[in-house]
């Protein structure tokens, strides 16, 4: 079985009983109403060695939304982050327990390909990081390895418009990736993340490396990558999260470094009226 | 000698800039910049240590290879005539005449039979003429610098110690040293032989150990778990092994590939040869393949670690295996660091001489090799033994043979340099 | 304490508000008490006062501004600070009022307002001062109750009003003169019922302060 066998089904959610640990309350968990969702994780543990990472997630990506993911450091948010493209299974150390619903078919089931999953489900990183390749190469090459059969030259510029990085680059496609500016090389990156036509666009930190308005301008991609994609972003600025994002999930971390989510909910909610106090806290830059 | 910095080491600026440091600072500005100085003159010295070192090396040599030399024909070429004209004033056509007409016959079939006459470069009919005819004896050679400067001196002494014969400024280090075929005879020795084998024994020996090395190193890095007992002890051995003497890999060639292996290394098996020696390039090429493995194996691993991790993970996250991620970045980005890695483990291994004498070089032979299952020499035995002869002409052609050597060194790093820059640049 | 200097001009804010609430109130009261002894200078200072008033929540106002523009309150804090932005309006239309009455007060100059009437807008007075100073408190101590019982308590002034009026527009229809005074007194009551109204709203932006609803049931 694999992901492609499945057609997936456009379901509405109706928020089920969860199951939360004594830290959380019930109120705290605002699921999207009526909301189709493109990804959502049942009870996901990681657990690096014996170190215990993050524990009992259970978060609702709504498709075509923008989800953030908040928190203190060492929270855990770039762990879950990295269980919804199986990245973890890179760690050798890292064990994942509990369920990842790729429209409703667990990601981490043993007869589910992580290459698949990984093209599906594609990922922008912190720093900036394109191929030592061209710009043409750098957008070509990821659709030309999952075995691309159309103009590849309508592909990269297409990949390129969306990105809006076109109008920079289009006279220079055979210079270096790494010729261009940091907010540009961002761009770079999210377009051959899109070239290979994933349906979720997973975020990590893409804008710290990054200038202000190089910032805002990727900011603004989201917002129109929004109506063909989903993306989720992990965050430690909180004015980010709360301009740029449609649901915000807060994640804290306990006494032995164990990261659990506290709240989440509708972003213009949570960041009015957060019903945790601990969320408050953090949010008005009060925590610690 | 350039400066890293704008510092200007040699003023000793010492004007006090506003008021003095605040209890409890006592700066002692100016003893730390003594300080400072004296390490730098100490780095400098030993630089210049260095670099006199080697400038001695290479005055030595090159002082060798070149100078008078009293030389004593058997048969003085102007007595030597074809046709009525002298050697010195025969054209190529008249010496191939020449040749055929004094040269024993039984001499001249088997030259032929090698290789026709007619069809030998000049520094061939050279080697035979002197070889045959003239038969020049080296009495004594003066080095380049008494050569150049003393030059009064040099021609008082030959006229004392040496009246009969000639003095002649040789140049050892000559195209028709490095293309002549051994020789026992000093003065007409060249080096083509060594170098033939130097070289076919070094391609194999790349062909072998260049892909077994990077092998080793992509499966050792991206694929192995480092955690597990069996893959730390793979790793400690390797590291031991890049130390281990090379005297020993070529005992280990000798009971293996020399020995144990004779039906493959001879050429038995594949139809060559008639399978009773060994002692062949391919038993030599393999065994300084084994001794550049560890080498290679370690260069390899540091050139894919220094890959950053970065770029494998965008290349996971695009949804590539292992393999096109290793093959499509990894290596691309570790190419010159492997490039360069290799090619200094081919300089080591031209210049290695003890294993292939246990495996089996010779020291005296005057064939070129045709293929791997030949018997050979390689350039490092030939200067061994020359250097092991008394005779001062022994010496000169040592040197000679030395120079070619470190020229074919130099050009080899030398490549190396500019293959690094080159892939540096296009990545 | 991270953000201790943030607090400390939050805080010093919901100070100066409380001032100012104060000094409405007192404005209000003085307003009546004046007509009953009739003292038309403490109504003319009572008008200069009013600059005080309105000079008072511009710089409070200025200051809010400045705190959203530096510091990107969210959750609690900007509730807090939007809050605050209405209730210094509110406070500054009600120090209008105390002023308006003490205008009233001037151009009768010498006209007393009827003691039955005078009785009730004393009430209204006393009532809409006690409200305020109630509001006040549930702002101080974020508790909504309180603030939820004020705004009951706008029932009793709008009886009071009632009352008023009726009395007013029942008595002799007479001369413009007359019509012009009991005029002026319908005014009187209308500025004391909607200085209460406004404390109303000021409970209002306290519940929306303590629980994040904007209107209530």
């Amino acid at each position: 079985m694999t992901l492609q066998t499945m057609a997936p089904p456009d379901r509405a959610v109706a928020p089920g009983p969860r199951v939360f640990d004594s830290t959380t309350n019930a109120a705290a968990f605002r699921a999207p109403q009526g909301e189709p969702l493109a990804l959502e994780a049942v009870g996901v543990t990681v657990h690096y060695a014996d170190f215990l990472a993050v524990r009992d997630v259970g978060l609702p990506v709504a498709r075509n939304k923008i989800t953030a993911l908040i928190g203190p450091s060492g929270c855990g948010k770039s762990t879950v982050l990295r269980c919804f493209n199986r990245m973890n299974d890179l760690i050798p150390v890292a064990r994942v327990s509990g369920q990842v619903l790729f429209d409703g078919v667990d990601i981490y089931a043993p007869d589910i390909d992580p290459v698949e999953v990984r093209r599906k489900v594609g990922m922008v990183f912190q720093k900036p990081n394109p191929f030592p390749k061209s710009i043409y190469d750098n957008v070509a090459w990821g659709a030309r390895i999952n075995g691309y059969r159309g103009r590849m030259d309508d592909l990269v510029e297409r990949s390129l418009r969306r990105a809006a990085l076109w109008d920079e680059v289009k006279d220079k496609l055979q210079a270096s990736g790494l010729s261009l500016s940091g907010g540009q090389q961002q761009r770079l990156c999210i377009a051959r993340t899109i070239a290979v036509q994933p349906e979720i666009v997973l975020m990590d930190e893409p804008c710290s490396a990054l200038d202000p308005i190089a910032t805002l301008r990727i900011e603004e991609l989201m917002q129109s990558l929004k109506t063909d994609y989903t993306i989720v972003i992990v965050t430690h600025n909180m004015q980010q999260a709360a301009r740029a994002s449609d649901y915000t999930a807060f994640f804290s971390v306990g006494e032995k470094r164990d990261g659990y989510m506290v709240e989440f909910g509708p972003t213009a909610e949570l960041f009015t009226n957060p019903v945790d106090p601990r969320t408050e806290d953090y949010i008005t830059g009060r925590f610690g | 000698m350039a400066h890293l910095s704008n510092e200007r080491p040699n003023e000793r600026p010492n004007r006090p800039l506003g008021p003095e440091a605040p209890q409890p600072f006592a700066p002692r500005t100016a003893a730390r910049r003594r300080g400072d100085e004296i390490w730098r003159r100490v780095f400098h010295a030993s630089t210049a240590v260095a670099i006199i070192a080697l400038a001695a090396l290479l005055l030595n040599v090159t002082n060798s290879a070149f100078g008078y030399a009293a030389v004593r024909f058997k048969h003085d070429p102007s007595t030597i005539t074809f046709e009525g004209r002298a050697l010195p004033d025969l054209d190529r056509a008249g010496r191939i005449g020449l040749i055929r007409a004094q040269v024993p016959k039984g001499v001249v079939r088997d030259l032929d039979a090698d290789k026709a006459i007619e069809s030998r470069p000049d520094e061939d009919l050279e080697g035979i003429i002197e070889e045959r005819l003239t038969q020049p004896k080296v009495l004594h050679t003066w080095s380049l610098a008494d050569s150049l400067f003393h030059s009064g001196v040099v021609r008082a002494e030959q006229q004392r110690d040496y009246p009969d014969a000639r003095l002649e400024f040789r140049r050892w280090l000559s195209w028709r040293f490095i293309t002549a075929p051994q020789s026992g005879k000093a003065e007409i020795a060249g080096i083509r032989t060594a170098i033939l084998g130097s070289l076919w024994m070094i391609v194999i020996t790349i062909l072998f150990a260049f892909p077994v090395g990077v092998g080793a190193a992509i499966y050792l890095e991206e694929y192995a778990d480092r955690r597990s007992r069996v893959n730390q002890l793979i790793q400690t051995n390797i590291n031991n092994l890049a130390g281990v003497p090379s005297i020993i890999y070529g005992m280990l060639g000798l009971a293996i590939l020399v020995r144990a292996f004779k039906p493959f290394t001879s050429g038995y098996i594949f139809g060559v040869g008639s399978g009773d020696s060994g002692r062949t390039i391919l038993s030599a090429a393999l065994t300084l393949g084994l001794l550049v493995l560890p080498l290679l194996i370690i260069n390899g691993q540091e050139a894919i670690r220094a890959v950053p991790n970065s770029l494998r993970q965008a290349s996971f996250g695009i949804g590539a295996t292992r393999w096109q991620t290793i093959y499509h970045h990894v290596l691309p980005s570790a190419l010159p660091g492997i490039l360069t890695g290799t090619i200094l483990s081919i300089s080591r291994a031209i210049g290695e001489t003890a294993p292939i004498i246990v495996v089996g070089a010779s020291t005296l032979i005057f064939k070129d090799p045709t293929g791997p299952f030949s018997a050979f020499t390689a350039l490092p035995i030939q200067i061994y033994q020359w250097t092991s002869r008394p005779e001062d002409v022994f010496r000169s052609i040592a040197a000679a043979a030395i120079l070619a050597l470190l020229i074919l060194l130099l050009t080899l790093n030398a490549s190396a340099v500019v293959l690094r820059h080159r892939y540096r640049v296009k990545g | 304490m991270t953000r201790a200097l943030y607090d400390r001009d939050l805080r010093r804010l919901e100070n100066e508000v409380q001032t100012l609430g104060n000094m409405v109130g007192d404005a209000l009261r003085t307003s009546v008490a004046n007509l009953r002894h009739d003292d038309l200078d403490a109504s003319q200072r009572l008008m200069a006062f009013d600059r005080e008033i309105n000079s008072r929540r511009y710089r409070i106002e200025a200051e809010i501004m400045t705190l959203i523009a530096t510091q990107a309150p969210v959750a609690g804090d900007i509730r807090l600070l939007a809050a605050m932005l209405e209730i210094v309006t509110e406070l500054e239309r009600m120090g209008d009022y105390a002023k308006g009455i003490a205008t009233i007060h001037v151009r009768l100059a010498g006209w007393h307002v009827p003691l039955d009437v005078l009785d009730r807008l004393e009430r209204m007075a006393d009532i809409g001062a006690a409200m305020l100073g109630r509001a006040l408190d549930s702002f101080e101590h974020r508790d909504d109750r309180i603030a939820h019982a004020v705004i009951a308590d706008d029932d009793r002034i709008d009886d009071l009003f009632n009352e008023v009026f009726a009395a007013t527009i029942s008595g002799p229809a007479g001369d413009a003169r007359a019509i012009e005074r009991a005029n002026y007194v319908l005014w009187l009551a209308h500025n004391l019922e909607r200085a209460a109204d406004r404390v109303t709203n000021i409970c209002e932006r306290v519940i929306y302060t303590v629980t994040g609803q904007l209107s209530i049931a």
